[in-house]
């Protein structure tokens, strides 16, 4: 469904990214791990078209969509959550999710001017589907208030509920259980998990191995901008390259 | 006393306009734009040619909304296409090109003199005696529509999606939302209202020349903005009627403080309106008013609970 090809990136002399190939099937959840600064954000950026690769593809859906802006990838529904919880401060949760619909009125000056009929009942039903969202990550209570006052775990749930109002095929997660209190993981897992019966499809960058361990049909292990190795949660666990990379022993 | 009001009435519905330009560019879109005298110039002078060549009070003004409409859209376009940090000197130099072409293109202008005697709509039915009041009449109306127009569209999608822009365009972009065409729409539309703004500024003294596009028509929209809240059409109404109040109450403080000659006054006019605009900025950082915000629907979290899966 999106397969990543020698993908390179500099910063300045650091590179973030030094060929790293990766492919993502359909219907799966997809795990990254690796250690801090091997390029999982990166790669991430490069996929979701918020950083331009210095080389290689990105295909998604059989098109080349390397460099494509972000805007073109989400209505192809590929959306993404950002590691650094990134809000719209001056918008309420609520319009921070309603933001996420796909509806090319969104973009229309003319359109609530003309027909206001229409585009009020298509809002009202959006508004329904977003408060619903709400509710599924425990935020409802706060629709009306703006991002600055939710903790840092809140601002994740917000940022999944976000991304689910887009109706995705594909989900790229960016540590959503960083800071995310235990109970609240679970009911993470829980939604990633219905989510994937629907056929949704995840890639996930998470330091959590609960939550890998839990979630991932495959793990692609990733240092210094490279994709290490990849297979199932146990074999990458039992991997003497990937401890010696990663793990350091821990597991 | 009611000519005066009248005059001030009117120049305050035009100054209302430009700043609900500034408000959907920068306001709501967070982007400025330095050049608001200039694009206000462009509609004037789009009009006084128009109708000092026959055309009528509405094919004049619908032109100089098109013209300033498609180079609000250019100007916008170009320092995008430079980068987006440019659009503070895009638009201050574009102003600046306007203000030289009014200046100097002579032929086409009046350079410095002007163009004069722009006929004033039906102004042979209504007569000279209540035209004012007739003008400030058109004036209002325009206003409400504009408000009403802007108050309509940007309470939906398209101002959430202008206010996500602003707020954070990379989010926006990787929430489906199209950036640079968001923005360039911002710039059209401000320039749409700017050429309104244009028109009835020529029509309103039926002679414009350069001198009556300063920064300081820039400077008052952005205090009107500032004053009424970022975002808030509401606001800026107020903001707009506050800074013009004060400036016109300090007129008479000549009366009251004897001791100062015109030119004093001028600049202590010019000082109360800033310390005005900083005490206002100290006590309500956030402006008199806050933009329009969605309002979740009172009834949703006992009914959506139930139907939440
Ligand atoms: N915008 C940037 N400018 C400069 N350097 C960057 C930038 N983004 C990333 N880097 C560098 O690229 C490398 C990879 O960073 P990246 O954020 O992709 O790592 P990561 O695998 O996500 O790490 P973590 O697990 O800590 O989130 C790091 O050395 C980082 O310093
Ligand atoms: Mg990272």
């Amino acid at each position: 469904m999106l397969s990543v090809q020698s993908l390179t990136k500099k910063f300045g002399g650091v590179a973030a990214l030094a060929g790293c190939s990766l492919e993502i099937p359909e219907g799966q959840i997809t795990a990254i791990i690796g250690p801090n600064g091997a390029g999982k954000s990166t790669l991430l950026n490069c996929i979701a078209g918020a950083v331009t690769p210095d080389g290689g593809h990105v295909r998604y859906l059989g098109t080349d969509v390397t460099g494509a802006k972000p805007y073109i990838l989400a209505r192809n529904r590929l959306v993404r959550t950002f590691q650094i919880s990134r809000e719209l401060s001056s918008l309420s949760l609520l319009e921070n999710v309603l933001l996420a619909r796909q509806n090319a009125s969104d973009e229309s000056f003319f359109d609530p001017i003309l027909f206001p009929a229409r585009v009020r009942r298509q809002q009202d039903a959006d508004i329904d589907k977003a408060m619903k969202l709400l509710v599924r990550v425990g935020l409802e209570g706060l629709a009306d208030a703006t991002p600055n006052i939710l903790s840092g775990g809140q601002k994740k749930l917000l940022e999944l509920a976000r991304a689910l109002m887009l109706e995705p095929r594909m989900v790229l997660l960016d540590e959503p259980a960083a800071g995310v209190a235990p109970p609240m993981v679970q009911v993470l897992i829980g939604i990633i998990k219905e989510l994937h019966q629907e056929g949704v499809t995840f890639v996930l960058v998470e330091h959590n191995m609960d939550m890998v361990s839990a979630l991932s049909d495959q793990v692609c292990v990733m240092a210094e901008g490279k994709d290490l190795m990849s297979g199932s949660f146990e074999q990458v666990a039992s991997d003497a390259r990937v401890v010696e990379a990663y793990l350091g022993g821990v597991l | 006393m009611i000519a005066y009001l009248t005059t001030i009435m009117t120049l305050v519905s035009i100054a209302v306009l430009i700043a609900f330009a500034l408000n959907v560019q920068w306001g709501m879109c967070g982007m400025v734009n330095f050049g608001l005298a200039g694009f206000v110039a462009l509609g004037a002078y789009t009009t006084a040619l128009i109708s000092l060549n026959g055309g009528g009070f509405f094919v004049s003004v619908f032109a100089a909304i098109i013209v300033c409409a498609v180079m609000g859209a250019i100007v916008s376009l170009i320092s995008m296409r430079l980068s987006e940090d440019y659009l503070a000197v895009v638009t201050l130099g574009f102003g600046e090109i306007i203000r030289l072409v009014t200046l100097n293109e002579g032929w086409l202008t009046g350079g410095a003199l002007g163009l004069p005697g722009i006929p004033r709509p039906m102004i042979d039915v209504i007569g000279t005696d209540h035209y004012e009041v007739f003008f400030l009449g058109i004036c209002v109306v325009i206003v409400g529509i504009v408000f009403a127009g802007l108050e309509i569209a940007t309470r939906g999608p398209f101002g959430r999606s202008l206010r996500a822009v602003r707020d954070d365009d990379l989010v926006a972009s990787s929430l489906g939302k199209n950036v640079l065409l968001l923005r360039v729409k911002a710039f059209a539309v401000g320039g749409g209202i700017t050429g309104i703004a244009g028109s009835l500024q020529a029509f309103q003294f039926s002679y414009i020349d350069p001198s009556q596009f300063t920064a300081i028509m820039t400077a008052y929209a952005f205090m009107a903005v500032i004053a009424g809240g970022q975002g808030s059409h509401r606001g800026l109404i107020l903001g707009a009627c506050s800074v013009m109040f004060l400036l016109e109450a300090t007129r008479f403080l000549k009366d009251v403080v004897d001791v100062l000659d015109n030119s004093q006054i001028a600049a202590i006019r010019l000082i109360l309106i800033g310390a005005g605009l900083i005490l206002l900025l100290i006590f309500r950082p956030q402006g008199l008013l806050r933009e329009y915000r969605l309002k979740a629907p009172k009834s949703s979290p006992s009914s959506a609970d139930s139907t939440a899966t």
